[in-house]
């Protein structure tokens, strides 16, 4: 086969592939302050977020991780990196316009292996499929490798899931001397509760892994809008006096 | 010396100082023996305070009231209240220009001191300091109640300027602790009848085997009891649910988002998965939180832990508040009257003790059996109205799980009285639980 050949026949394909694939476009978001969470908080922010429905794609990893695995040159010479993330479809408040409430508590089991932060990049798009589950646990994305890859993740923010302060290894003497005699029935406790709470298969996190490389058939398309939204944790205002008004 | 003269204070404080330190007969005789009075004009009787007041007069009379006061001095050392009293006495004796014969003249005609005569201030300031606890016990009860909800502005700077509502407060605390009693009793009646009756013979014990109390009855042992007590009740009862704030706004039916300290978790879990489960045992997906148990299986245990640091408290109070009397007036037992600088540490302790043990039980009260009944006002949607003070009222949006100030109720919304709680929980446990996928494949995965 001819050279001219083949490189019409490669042209044809990504012009195929590219043609059908599915545009993301993601509301770009400037962090005000830092978006970090104790287990049991609940998951809000607050945004001058575009009308219209929106998801939240979550991802495990930070966004200077994420962005450098992205510019990788293994990545960028297949053109394309494939990774699992997973999708919540937030509330928009009747009562607070810029409220975006994703309805659920970070807990226990949002923290990294070894008892140590979780860490989470929190990318906003905007929702094509609006009926779609309120949770999709793995979304599979294809995105393209190189600088656009790159840009992707610094669009969203990263939020850090804090490890309690009262975690083995952190206590002082008197209070491991005493949690020595009370480790049985709290570990007890402490086990049923993680144990059953939900099932380990499905919510246990699993170690890090790298995402894969992949050709560039179906990576998706990015539309990164501008200008990035100030976004902040819904309860990280100082808190004031608030105005009262008479209530019969 | 005219007749209407009236016994001065300091010579009732002095005959009811030697009531108390002398109340029996016996004893009074034997300190009229050594202060070398003659014996056999003193007119003694069986009633302790009459004997003395007539013993004093008859000293005032042969003018050995110093020799007495010296006597009994001696007999019970570390009592400065006789040598103050007796200071004060001749100072007014000197003012009054007429001699001791006339004085006990006068004095004779008198009957002796009554009760409220004796004990005016000490009624006064007893009344004064229950006052203040209950009233302030009002305040901490509201407040807790407003930090367990982590309002904005808990309102506690105007407890203070409106006394009447942090008294209302105080009122309902003490109304709710019986009905849980009540409640109690009907949830576990074979237990509550069984507590009554150990209740009943420690009393028994307490008033026919006397003596043996007595012999027990000094600070030795009575301050290791307050204090040690005091501390493990507050341990055990009060401190593990402490930190509990933001109930309404957290995962609140889960005790590790309140980060408790080590040693208390295990306790603070326990106590919580009954406030939590009282609620919520019903759903399905409070089960590995709540067991198999009822809900009105976790307010019953919720409702025993209350009143066993209910009881255990009125106990503490009662025996140091008896102890800080013996501490605070001269005591016929000469292990209570102590020198100045160890009595006045003694007192010390057994007051910290005693607000060690007292203060949180409002805190408690708020994080077990307080009730939770706020005004739920629905239009498009519904929200809680819970009301600070006269000016400041917070809505809880139980949908977006958030607090803010209150806007005035509309005309049509339905309003009605629900556990802000339970509907708390319910949207709690009703969210979503999951954690992100790891971002690479799975081994075995292609």
């Amino acid at each position: 086969m001819r050279i001219t050949t083949v490189v019409f026949l490669v042209v044809v394909t990504l012009l195929t592939a590219s043609a059908g694939a599915e545009v993301i476009r993601v509301v770009p978001l400037d962090l005000s302050d830092n978006a970090v969470f104790s287990c049991g908080d609940r998951c809000k922010f607050r945004g001058s977020l575009p009308t219209g429905p929106l998801r939240v794609r979550i991802i495990r990893g930070s966004v200077s991780e994420l962005s450098a695995i992205a510019s990788d040159r293994r990545y960028a010479a297949a053109g394309c990196i494939e990774l699992y993330s997973t999708i919540v479809r937030p509330r928009r408040s009747r009562r607070t316009a810029d409220l975006l409430d994703l309805k659920f508590y970070f807990n226990t089991r949002w923290l990294a292996s070894g008892g140590s932060n979780g860490q989470f990049v929190f990318i906003v798009e905007h929702d094509s499929d609006p009926n779609g589950p309120a949770i999709e646990k793995t979304a599979m994305l294809r995105l393209p490798a190189g600088p656009r890859g790159a840009a992707y993740f610094r669009a969203g923010v990263d939020v850090a899931v804090r490890t309690p302060m009262n975690v083995p290894g952190r206590q002082g003497f008197l209070v491991k001397l005493f949690r020595s005699t009370a480790k049985a029935s709290a570990s007890m406790t402490t086990t049923r509760l993680a144990a059953e709470s939900s099932p380990a298969t499905e919510d246990t996190p699993l170690p890090a892994a790298m995402p894969r490389a992949t050709s560039p058939a179906n990576c998706v398309d990015l539309q990164i809008e501008q200008p990035p939204v100030i976004f902040r944790r819904a309860d990280a205002v100082p808190r004031k006096r608030p105005v009262h008004v008479a209530v019969k | 010396m005219p007749d209407s003269v009236r016994r001065p204070v300091a010579l009732t404080k002095l005959i009811d100082t030697f009531d108390r330190l002398f109340p029996d007969e016996q004893l009074s005789r034997l300190v009229v023996g050594r202060s070398g009075m003659a014996d056999g004009m003193v007119a003694y009787s069986a009633r302790s305070i009459e004997n003395w007041t007539n013993i004093v007069n008859e000293a005032i009379r042969q003018n050995t009231l110093n020799d007495l006061a010296v006597a009994a001095a001696d007999l019970q050392p570390n009592v400065p209240e006789i040598p103050r009293y007796l200071q004060e006495y001749s100072q007014w004796a000197a003012q009054q220009n007429v001699s001791a014969q006339g004085i006990a003249a006068a004095l004779i005609t008198q009957r002796a001191p009554g009760f409220l005569e004796r004990a005016r201030l000490v009624i006064v300031a007893w009344f004064g300091v229950a006052v203040g606890c209950f009233a302030f016990v009002g305040v901490l009860a509201r407040e807790s109640t407003h930090h367990l909800f982590d309002l904005p502005d808990s309102g506690f700077a105007d407890a203070f300027t409106s006394p009447g509502e942090s008294a209302a407060a105080g009122l309902r605390f003490v109304g709710r602790s019986l009905v849980v009693a009540a409640t109690y009793f009907a949830y576990n009646p074979y237990g509550s009848v069984l507590v009554v009756i150990l209740a009943g013979t420690v009393l028994y014990f307490a008033v026919r085997r006397r003596p043996l109390i007595e012999r027990a009855y000094v600070p030795a042992v009575v301050l290791p009891i307050v204090v040690i007590g005091a501390i493990v009740k507050t341990l055990y009862y009060d401190l593990p649910v402490l930190g509990f704030t933001g109930v309404l706004t957290k995962l609140g039916i889960d005790a590790r988002t309140f980060d408790p300290p080590a040693m208390f978790s295990a306790r603070a879990e326990k106590i919580w998965s009954g406030v939590v489960c009282s609620r919520i045992a019903n759903f399905p997906e409070a089960r590995s939180l709540c067991g198999k148990a009822t809900s009105v299986e976790h307010m019953q245990n919720l409702y025993g832990v209350y009143l066993l640091d209910v009881i255990f408290t009125i106990a503490i109070c009662v025996l140091g508040i008896a102890a800080l009397r013996k501490l605070t007036l001269p005591s016929h037992t000469r292990a209570w009257n102590l020198p100045r600088a160890l009595n006045l540490a003694l007192i010390v302790v057994i007051a910290v003790a005693l607000l060690g043990a007292l203060l949180p039980v409002p805190w408690t009260y708020a994080r077990t059996v307080a009730s939770m009944e706020y005004p739920y006002i629905c239009t498009a949607e519904c929200e809680f109205h819970i009301r600070v003070d006269a000016n400041k009222t917070f809505a809880f949006y139980p949908a977006d799980g958030e607090i803010g100030a209150a806007q005035a109720v509309p005309a049509n919304a339905q309003v009605s009285m629900r556990d802000i709680l339970d509907v708390a929980f319910t949207n709690q446990v009703k969210s979503p639980t999951f954690v992100p996928h790891d971002r690479g494949r799975r081994l075995g995965e292609n």
